[in-house]
């Protein structure tokens, strides 16, 4: 049982999850969603595969293109969206995810719908090197200024407009790094599967994100770190029913939504984790 | 040739006209987006293809079913997704909600009836009417037709009935209407189970034009018509169906003199250019745009 979990698929994917989880957060965490993070996984995989494969370029200059070029993306779009309205962003995030598909079905380099072959294949160590960066840098980014003032928009547009805290700008910004890490978990997906087709960047790809959000919190990034554990360990459990993975993620949202919106993680659960491991922490000091 | 091809636009403009409708009166209510609206629409096409292609039956009785399926799956929304989130206060939830919902429904259509295309074939299906030396299926016709009585009925109900006035008053503002004594709660059920009437009913008479109902035919189609909200403006009706008209006619010109692989994406496009130029979309105001949740 516990060997059909640890073999280096299962480990990729679970990691490229949990990057999932937290690129979806970023923009979450200032009150601002994204419809379009499909669109964004799949320019950085795309650009990518097609650098690695057809032009031969080093794979670590593939992963910095592909993470700028979801990182402008996501940037442009989300300032033209809101130009009129927050909501008007994430819509503008999923023109840029069906534009995407249309084109990758019309770039014959790439094999047009039936997708190619991505050569370079990463190894588990350098999947979750990036899973460790990227919390890392979310854990510090939560505690630092620019966090802060994420969690200042979120709480309510209008007081912290009058703190002078112009929200359009840093809603940008927050796309700007959210969608950067969602290139680096797309350009490791295209690596980690070898196969890339325009079909695996539909909306499907979103939804599977903010589940993972939604079901493990959203107050702290560890809800999007629990939730995609926590929904990759049960889909593997429950592979017997594949077919039915999406109606199981719609009645998740629903029932997770009526039932406890916060998600499971709270920031209280984050909270009297931090206390539980500093009294460990101390307790382990006075008996060395 | 090109009159033809306009005249196509047109026809598929009235389709879009529909489904975009169905998304402007739930944003024009509730201010929140109804993302099931595009599943409830490929659930308009199932039902069509199950009522005419495995139980027989003719257009007058599929007509009646599908209407009534359509209010059904709306009062659903309406009870398991909108009810209790809409008082979360972000836009966010009612999406989310909603997005699950048409989940359960893609995947319960596409596990009963199989992931390969489900033909509707109707006795007209290859009928053309000439007009002059231009010849049109006969089909795209009555869609044509239907949109418009659709439109016309959906027009008298807001403005010359007292439902439509209680409708609006609660798209204006729910707080006060409640204290004239409105019942708000019926008034939303009310407007779901009309806007996907309009669903089904756009979904269905999409399969007979297609001549075929698929069960992910939601996501590009059905999406279609948010995107045709956002470019008419938000809240604004007339603004849709004009928006619907002049993308039906954009996306046959692109598929007729450019590339059919690039039409589904023209739309999109679209949407990119007018909210870069004129940020309210095309008879949007800005008051509106502040109800939106």
């Amino acid at each position: 049982m516990i060997d059909s979990f640890l073999t280096p698929l299962f480990l990729d994917l679970l990691g490229i999850n949990i990057l999932l989880g937290v690129s979806w957060y970023i923009p979450a965490s200032c009150g601002q969603f994204s419809f379009g993070h499909c669109g964004l996984i799949g320019v950085a995989a795309y650009l990518s595969g097609a650098m690695t494969t057809l032009l031969g370029v080093p794979f670590p200059l593939a992963i910095l293109a592909g993470m700028g070029i979801s990182s402008l993306a996501g940037m442009l779009f989300s300032a033209i969206g809101l130009k009129s309205k927050d909501a008007y962003a994430a819509i503008m995030t999923l023109a840029l995810a069906q534009i995407a598909v249309v084109a990758f079905k019309a770039i014959p380099a790439t094999g047009g719908v039936m997708g190619f072959l991505v050569t370079p294949k990463v190894t588990p160590g350098i999947v979750w090197a990036g899973v460790l960066i990227s919390l890392l840098f979310t854990y510090r980014l939560e505690s630092s200024r620019l966090g802060r003032t994420f969690e200042a928009i979120k709480t309510s547009n209008k007081v912290s407009a009058t703190l002078g805290i112009n929200a359009t700008y840093f809603k940008i910004i927050a796309f700007g790094i959210g969608g950067a890490m969602a290139g680096l978990a797309g350009v490791l997906y295209a690596h980690c599967i070898s196969w890339i087709e325009p079909h695996t960047f539909a909306v499907w790809l979103t939804v599977t994100s903010f589940t993972f959000v939604l079901l493990g919190g959203w107050e702290t990034m560890w809800g999007g770190v629990a939730g995609a554990i926590l929904l990759t360990f049960l889909l593997e459990v429950m592979r017997f029913a594949s077919a039915w993975r999406p109606m199981i993620y719609g009645v998740l949202i629903i029932a997770v939504l009526a039932f406890r919106p916060t998600g499971l993680v709270t920031r209280g659960n984050v909270r009297s984790a931090g206390r539980f491991f500093s009294r460990i922490n101390r307790f382990m000091l006075r008996n060395r | 040739m090109i009159i033809q091809q306009i005249a196509n636009g047109l026809m598929l403009g009235s389709l879009y006209a529909l489904i975009a409708l169905g998304y402007a009166l739930v944003l024009g209510i509730l201010g929140i987006f109804n993302m099931a609206h595009a599943e409830i629409f490929m659930s308009g096409a199932v039902i069509g293809w199950l009522i005419i292609s495995k139980w027989h039956l003719s257009l007058p009785f599929a007509i009646p079913i599908v209407l009534m399926s359509g209010a059904a799956l709306g009062l659903m929304t309406e009870f398991f997704c909108v009810r209790r989130s809409v008082r979360a206060g972000s836009y966010f939830v009612p999406v989310a909600t909603t997005i699950g919902f048409g989940l359960i429904l893609t995947t319960v259509v596409a596990n009963w009836a199989g992931t390969n295309p489900l033909p509707i074939s109707v006795s007209f299906q290859y009928t053309q009417v000439r007009f002059g030396d231009a010849s049109f299926p006969l089909a795209n016709i009555i869609v044509l037709l239907t949109s418009f009585i659709v439109l016309g009925a959906l027009a008298y109900y807001l403005r010359g009935t007292p439902f439509g006035l209680a409708t609006r008053a609660v798209g204006e503002n729910p707080e006060v209407s409640q204290l004239l004594g409105l019942n708000t709660t019926r008034i939303v059920q009310l407007t779901f189970a009309i806007s996907s009437m309009i669903g089904t009913l756009s979904g269905f008479l999409f399969g007979i034009m297609a001549g075929a109902a698929h069960p992910y035919m939601g996501e590009v189609a059905g999406l279609k018509g948010l995107c045709l909200v956002v470019i008419g403006g938000m809240g604004s009706m007339t603004g849709a169906v004009i928006a619907a008209f002049i993308g039906g006619v954009a996306e046959v010109m692109t598929s007729v003199y450019w590339e059919v692989k690039y039409a589904d994406g023209v739309l999109w496009f679209i949407m990119f250019l007018i909210l870069l130029f004129r940020p309210l979309g095309l008879l949007g105001k800005a008051e509106e745009l502040q109800r939106l949740q």
